[in-house]
């Protein structure tokens, strides 16, 4: 039996927070929150507590409201998220960030013990989806997403995140190709090894022409499937007129093809179909290697898949959910505590309170009233209210953005690349040699002009070259993944190592979500218990934020004697508690002109203030390291949609005032990357939210920065976890050493070329030579190419 | 001699034949997640009397 060490700071039994000082305690077990406690009691009463036998505190808090999922009971929206539906059977694939062990996957494929309804369920770790087969008429789509939410795992519900299904197969035909070229490569090898031992067939020529055949054979899959990709890039490359990679590559393929089935086909030989065989084994290995994806990683999401996808509409006074495609201008719909309004439209109510940071990067929430024009991206937060829609949510002021030109065309110019750059020159150079060699033999000895000159093709070909660059870029991207950045593709880090500059969002990128609360006295505890008191008697949020407060200050609750409770909308609160006059508001409501300079709210006792509340924004840590180690190299630069409270922070950490810019709406991003571009900067960009999205796409390399990866991100090149913004200066270090890396291993293939050249030229390459060379340099490239990875990121401290 | 190549051509039908069943594999999916059936294993397979019995 493990031994459980129950440190002072007491972890709660289910989800592993830590618990603050007044857990729940249930069954001599403590949970951090009563969420937490009924999930356990859940899994308990279904006689699931293996769960926790597993893995310690395996599980998440709950978070659910009611009407969050009402949206699921509309017909056309489950009919877009169902695999297969028939009257008794339907099947779903949902997509649950939250799994991630052991436990998760036993209790969510135990799931039909929980509810009957449920027929059978899978899970698929890496995916981080979970298939479900269930019974409609003994549970409703909508009941099995609430179910699921009930134990902690919410899915994430999203159209968009449909299409994903093609990558899949693209990385299935590439291992199917792999599997056809490694199983012609160990076959004709195998039948070449009478020529490798230089055994002579003699009398027995019948032989000899049937081991040629079985590999001419053997080789057309290679050279019509397998090699199909190299063809088509060379050709695309040709078309744009520059010389990719890819086009010394498709030389030497058909340099080696044509000079076997020459030799074969006139009994001269038995050709190099192995040395072709085995080429297109290793460089479609180099490709899987550089292919690794994070298909369970959405890098693409457009502006819909932030909003819901539906909204509850309020028609002839019933409430219904539409999708968000059906909503006409005129409809009022109601948007609920932590609901995001799905277009610009009108306040109806009184007042609403509402929460524009993900698209503006504001960090605090706003009021509005009746009549405001309120646009589309808020999050309503505290009591629900009514709207009027005036613009469909494809046109808003907030989707205007999408429509710029920076997200019609694709980012990069593949010349840029390194790979691509250097190759242009490669098959200059090598076509000259072998035309020269050719025409030198053509004088000499005709017979040999021809062998002379698909001799230096074949040699020549940029195997190992080809294979440099996947192996240290795949390598590099292993790296960051184990360090939760987490690359679209082995592009950006090339692009990484170019760039000049680094710009950084404000709210949640280098700031933490959410606002700390600070009091402006020090709270005595019997304060803190009748503040306590009065604050549990509203919902709005900000009373609920110093509930949370004041719990460090209170050991325990104590019954108050609470009478004459009044809320004044936008204004305060107050009671007469244990006898005393409690108010919490406004300056003006508490009796105050603001003398203490405070944001937040007031509070007096007995008519006299106490105190006030503030909010400010909490940085992350390691900031001020890192910022120093950048501001050695690159240019930084601050772009945040809020205004300038924090500028006195920000100036420590950035090296000038012209640095640091604030209100920045997201077209003036977007604009702002632009207009350095044009003067030569490469630009990377750190941003977490809509209003960065702009930027992100238009700049060389856009991060999105995430504490949840795998949930809410922006279009991006890369999603880096918040947590690992301090290592940012190894990985830009680590991406600009993979260029020098790939640089050596380039020399190193290059040497092996010269080897092979000297002896094409000279015209006495045999199978046998080319067989040995060819694998050998692509070897040893490979190794050095991980070996140097590995070394330089131990020193850079990422492994 | 001729019987070499005859035994060639079973080893290579042989040979095609896992080829195929590798084709196969990939095809369905098999290969889609390597990760969870590697934990899958290791849960008992405890059988309890909650379990409701379902009937199709």
């Amino acid at each position: 039996m493990q031994l459980i060490t129950i440190d002072q700071n007491l972890k709660c039994f289910h989800c592993g927070d830590e618990c603050d000082a007044r857990p729940v305690q249930f069954e001599s077990k403590s949970f951090c929150c009563n969420g937490c406690q009924s999930i356990y009691e859940i899994i308990k009463e279904s006689d699931l507590s293996e769960y926790y036998l597993l893995e310690i505190a395996p599980g998440f808090r709950r978070t659910i409201d009611d009407h969050k999922f009402g949206y699921l009971d509309n017909p056309k929206i489950g009919q877009k998220l169902l695999d297969f539906s028939s009257d008794n059977l339907e099947k779903i694939t949902l997509s649950i960030p939250d799994i991630h062990c052991s436990s998760c996957v036993w209790l969510l494929e135990n799931l039909r013990r929980l509810h009957q309804g449920v027929l059978s369920s899978r899970v698929n770790l890496s995916e981080r989806e979970l298939l479900v087969d269930f019974d409609p008429n003994a549970l409703s789509l909508r009941q099995l997403v609430e179910l699921l939410a009930s134990i902690g795992y919410e899915p994430l519900i999203n159209l968009e995140d449909r299409q994903q299904k093609s990558i899949k197969n693209s990385s299935r035909s590439l291992i199917l190709k792999i599997a056809v070229a490694g199983f012609c490569f160990g076959n004709i090898m195998l039948l070449s090894f009478p020529e490798y031992l230089g055994l002579d067939f003699g009398l027995d020529k019948e032989l000899a022409t049937w081991f040629s055949g079985i590999m001419l054979l053997l080789s057309l899959p290679v050279l019509f499937y397998c090699a199909s990709g190299y063809f088509v890039s060379a050709i695309q490359g040709i078309k744009q007129r520059y010389l990719n990679i890819d086009v010394p590559i498709v030389l030497g393929i058909l340099a080696l093809a044509g000079r076997s089935y020459y030799e074969i086909l006139l009994g001269i030989g038995q050709g190099y179909l192995d040395s072709l065989a085995g080429l297109l084994f290793l460089l479609l290995i180099g490709r899987w290697f550089q292919n690794k994806t994070y298909s369970n990683l959405s890098f693409n999401r457009d502006f819909k898949s932030y909003f819901p996808l539906a909204v509850t509409r309020i028609l002839n006074s019933t409430e219904t959910s539409v999708l968000l495609d059906e909503l006409e201008v005129g409809d009022i719909i109601l948007i609920r505590n932590k609901e995001l309004i799905p277009a610009d439209s009108i306040l109806l109510d009184q007042m609403a309170m509402i929460d524009y940071s993900f698209v503006s990067g504001e960090s605090r929430a706003i009021t509005r009233h009746k009549g405001d024009h309120i646009f589309a991206g808020g999050r309503q937060i505290g009591l629900k209210a009514r709207y009027e829609i005036i613009k469909p949510a494809s046109q808003s002021y907030l989707t205007q953005l999408w429509n710029h030109k920076a997200f019609k065309k694709t980012k990069y110019d593949p010349r840029e690349y390194l790979i691509n750059g250097i190759s242009k020159y490669f098959t200059a150079v090598i076509l000259v040699i072998a035309i020269v060699a050719a025409a030198y033999w053509w004088m000499v000895d005709p017979t040999k002009s021809v062998f002379v000159f698909t001799s230096i093709l074949i040699v020549a070909c940029p195997c190992a070259l080809a294979m440099a660059t996947p192996f240290t870029l795949g390598n590099v991207m292993r790296i960051y993944g184990k360090n939760m950045l987490y690359l679209k593709n082995a592009q950006v880090v090339d692009r990484m190592a170019g760039i000049s500059m680094l710009i950084f969002d404000k709210t949640g990128t280098l700031t933490q979500p959410g606002s700390v609360l600070t009091c402006s006295t020090n709270l005595s505890e019997s304060q803190a218990q009748l503040l306590g008191a009065l604050t549990a008697q509203s919902s709005h949020p900000v009373s609920q934020d110093i509930q949370v407060y004041l719990k460090k200050f209170t050991k325990k609750n104590e019954d108050c004697e609470l009478r004459e409770y009044h809320e004044q909308f936008g204004l305060g609160i107050s009671a007469i508690i244990n006898g005393h006059l409690l108010k919490l508001g406004s300056a003006e409501y508490v009796g105050n002109k603001g003398a203490l300079g405070y944001d937040g709210p007031y509070f007096s006792i007995n008519g006299q203030l106490v105190g006030a509340f503030n909010r400010s924004n909490r940085f992350r840590a390691g900031l001020a390291d890192l910022f120093e180690q950048l501001s050695k190299i690159f240019k930084l630069v601050l772009l945040s949609g809020d205004s300038d409270i924090d500028r006195p922070k920000l100036s420590n950490l950035f090296p000038s005032e012209e640095s640091l810019h604030f209100g920045q709406k997201p077209l003036d991003k977007l604009e702002f990357v632009q207009k350095l571009q044009q003067s030569g900067e490469k630009i990377m960009m750190l941003g977490d939210g809509l209003n960065d999205a702009g930027a992100l796409q238009k700049s060389d390399v856009g991060i999105a920065v995430s504490e949840r990866p795998h949930q809410f991100t922006p279009a991006s090149d890369g999603i880096l976890h918040a947590s690992a913004i301090p290592k940012l200066y190894s990985f830009i270090k680590l991406a600009r050493w993979s260029q020098i890396i790939i640089i050596l291993g380039f020399g190193l293939s290059f040497s092996y070329n010269l080897v092979g050249l000297s002896f094409a030229v000279s015209g006495n390459l045999t199978p046998l030579m080319a067989a040995i060379l060819m694998p050998l340099s692509s070897i040893s490239v490979v190794l050095f190419a991980t070996a140097s990875v590995k070394l330089t990121s131990t020193k850079l401290k990422l492994l | 001699m001729l019987l070499i190549v005859g035994l060639i051509l079973i080893s290579l039908t042989l040979a095609l034949g896992f080829l195929g069943a590798f084709f196969w594999a990939v095809k369905t999916g098999q290969y889609d997640d390597t990760e969870t059936p590697s934990r899958r294993i290791l849960f008992d397979n405890k059988t309890t009397k909650n379990e409701p019995i379902i009937k199709n």
